[in-house]
């Protein structure tokens, strides 16, 4: 299966011509080049987290997901992903005492169980902007919760194989969100 | 398209060889390695230490006499309960 996904940078003199491999520790997924499976969650992180030039770009690419481990969207994928997810963290704190990071945890998968075939992960979180969210939010006893309905959805690649075509979409000043 | 029995038979595997030490030592240096990691590009090296000038010594003599009055207004010995 063909997806097209959204990669956010700085936007710089020169245009890309890869996408930029994440290299920070607090990447969930590890080392990897990180895409937004929608432009609009591409869109707010060039607001929110690629400032430094006042500027962003959004690049867009079809990447081919047959060997990624879909954990969003492939409900099999999910559960394996999972069991295996808590198999390992409860191996390393049994062992150790220490409860690991998802990062440590998929360092595992890759380094230590060898998952070399596996050529990216799909996986969400919750949106923490809740501005483009259409459902009003509960109000019980003087307090407000929010319903994120909607995924906000990335995929991680390790291997840039899978990555067919790779284009510049748009160039966008960085707006305050709050 | 993966083949999740054999990822799963390979993490098995090695998580079935896996003992105390091994884990906590793979787990300590991924966070070592994470920890130098925030000291940025390069390596860690030993500076030798330096004598400190005359003029130094005296800026820092001259500190510690303001220093010391200081501490003395507050000094706990005055307080019976406290000394002990």
């Amino acid at each position: 299966m063909i997806r097209n996904l959204y990669h956010t940078q700085e936007s710089r003199v020169q245009k890309l011509t890869e996408p930029i491999p994440c290299k920070r520790d607090d990447a969930w997924l590890g080392e990897g080049k990180y895409f937004w499976y929608d432009l609009l969650d591409a869109e707010q992180w060039g607001n929110s987290s690629k400032k430094a030039t006042g500027f962003f770009e959004i690049y867009e690419s079809e990447v081919d997901c047959e060997d990624v481990l879909d954990t969003v969207f492939n409900e099999e994928h999910y559960n394996f992903w999972l069991k295996q997810l808590e198999k390992v963290a409860m191996k390393i704190i049994k062992k150790t005492n220490e409860k690991p990071t998802l990062k440590e945890l998929n360092d595992y998968f890759k380094e230590r169980g060898t998952w070399n075939e596996v050529c990216g992960i799909i996986f969400q979180d919750l949106p923490t902007n809740n501005k483009h969210l259409l459902v009003k939010p509960i109000e019980y006893k003087n307090k407000t919760f929010t319903f994120a309905y909607r995924k906000r959805v990335q995929m991680v690649i390790y291997d840039d194989k899978i990555i067919r075509t790779f284009a510049f979409l748009t160039r966008e000043k960085c707006i305050n969100l709050n | 398209m993966l083949n999740l029995n054999n990822l799963e038979k390979k993490l098995d595997e090695a998580l079935a060889l896996e003992t105390k030490e091994s884990l906590t030592n793979w787990l300590k240096e991924k966070r070592l390695k994470k920890y130098l990691s925030s000291f940025g590009e390069g390596e860690l090296c030993q500076i030798a230490s330096e004598q400190p000038s005359e003029e130094l010594l005296k800026v820092k003599l001259s500190a510690s006499f303001n220093f010391e009055i200081e501490v003395n207004s507050f000094n706990p010995t005055y307080n019976p309960k406290l000394a002990a």
